[in-house]
């Protein structure tokens, strides 16, 4: 199986690339529209801002093969600004997300009481829902290390979504047939991240 | 809700890990890489990792950055020698999330406030290290120690919170390695001052003393000994309490919500 990291530029894929490693999956880190195109599964990642990667992979190509892979059926799974950008779009940003997931990220600092830090920035405890693949294993209430200021505050109702609570309800993953995202970063939480990972390579 | 966060400090010395006592006294640990992946293992929190000659040197180690990054499957905080805004964004980019400013905010107090400003404050920690004195006011110091900045960790805290730093790590020098426990008092006193999250560090002896460092108002507890050493006659084992057992542990004071 072939498994490929989207090297758009704004992504930190040293951690990803070796959680990989250690469920024993060894990923192609590439920015190559050709090989994205080969791949039997996409991980897209991102950190930062929500606009840049967006821009980085329109003018590259590497947003036709990463879109065609969706369309023809593939698994791909979005981390933190990667899951962003598979919604509708950002408060962040002016540019239009992929579009595969219904909805929009908001500004957290706008919906959460003034007593609330934004970031969220820290472990948290995610719902797993029933059927979730995913979270194939997973105990309710497992946890999860965030950092992000925007949050996809409705899910796409076609969607299985996995919600967390700061302050606010928010989705911090959800699963639409071939279109997996989390808001956290599996990579940056251990024993759980690797158990996602390796549910991601098992799909 | 944020889960309130145990972490480990990591002591770093040529090639080496290392545990100090009063910030003098290095006694060797192991490989960071080695140390790390023992870490990964046991489901650690968070990491801060601090290059304890880099205030002398100058210098960064980047290449035992980039390893200890990548190895690195949790949070990770990094502290020594970074004195520019360019530093700091290389350091971001290893995928370490975040960086600890200490001698070069008494150096270069405008920094603080630049770098807030290019990685934003959740990027941004302090560390003030400080010696409680006779009368028991607080004194800070730079430099691993060794130089007295003649002011409180009160009023530097508050400086630094105005600039916008995201956390403050406090260290009590004189408990660094000691077992005595948390100096709770400067943690009541600065927690209460301030409203971002504060780290305390320095003389954790057991698990309890996390426990005590949490409800006097910490929202994170540092320690070195506890995790690295085992026995009456610290024989290094580098360890780090089961999950379950921290939660039980530290019932009651483990959860903050916001």
């Amino acid at each position: 199986m072939h498994i490929v990291i989207v090297d758009h530029g704004f992504a930190n894929l040293g951690s990803v690339d070796r959680m990989l490693r250690r469920v024993e999956v060894l990923p192609e880190i590439t920015n190559d529209p050709d090989r994205i195109a080969r791949a039997d599964k996409v991980i897209l990642p991102g950190v930062g801002a929500f606009d840049p990667p967006l821009l980085a992979m329109r003018a590259s190509g590497m947003a036709e093969a990463v879109s065609a892979h969706v369309e023809a059926g593939k698994p791909i799974l979005g981390i933190c600004v990667g899951m962003q950008m598979m919604t509708e779009g950002s408060d962040e940003g002016d540019e239009r997300g992929f579009g595969w997931i219904r909805g929009k990220l908001r500004d957290l600092k706008a919906e959460v009481n003034p007593g609330t830090k934004v970031p969220h920035m820290g472990w948290n405890v995610i719902r797993r829902p029933e059927g979730a693949r995913l979270f194939a294993g997973f105990p309710d209430l497992s946890k999860f290390y965030f950092l992000h200021s925007y949050a996809l505050l409705e899910g796409d109702d076609q969607a299985l979504n996995v919600p967390s609570i700061h302050d606010v309800e928010f989705i911090a993953a959800f699963e639409k047939d071939n279109v997996f995202g989390t808001q956290f970063h599996p990579e940056k939480s251990h024993k759980f991240g690797m158990q996602l990972f390796s549910n991601f390579a098992k799909l | 809700m944020i889960l309130s966060r145990i972490i480990p400090t990591l002591l770093l010395s040529g090639r080496g890990l290392y545990k100090t006592r009063q910030f003098g006294s290095p006694r060797y640990l192991g490989d960071p890489v080695n140390v790390i992946n023992i870490y990964n293992e046991k489901q650690v929190d968070e990491m801060v990792f601090f290059d304890i000659d880099a205030h002398r040197t100058g210098q960064i180690d980047w290449e035992i950055l980039k390893q200890v990054a990548g190895e690195c499957f949790m949070p990770l905080a990094y502290g020594g020698g970074v004195s520019n805004v360019d530093q700091i964004q290389q350091i971001l980019g290893l995928g370490i999330e975040k960086v600890s400013l200490n001698s070069v905010t008494y150096d270069v107090p405008d920094l603080v406030g630049e770098a807030v400003r290019e990685a934003g404050s959740q990027s941004i920690v302090a560390t003030i290290d400080y010696r409680v004195e006779a009368d028991g006011s607080t004194r800070c110091y730079s430099h691993g120690g060794t130089r007295d900045r003649g002011i409180s960790v009160q009023e530097h805290a508050q400086a630094l919170v105005e600039a916008g730093v995201g956390e403050l790590v406090l260290y009590n020098i004189d408990r660094d390695g000691m077992k005595t426990g948390y100096d709770l008092d400067t943690i009541k006193a600065v927690s209460a001052a301030v409203d971002v999250p504060i780290v305390c560090s320095g003389g954790v002896h057991e698990v309890g003393d996390l426990r005590e460092g949490l409800l006097a108002g910490a929202s994170a507890c540092a320690a070195g000994s506890l995790f690295c050493f085992i026995g009456r006659l610290d024989a290094v084992l580098i360890t780090y309490p089961n999950p379950e057992k921290l939660e039980t542990e530290l019932q009651g004071a483990a959860v903050i919500v916001n």
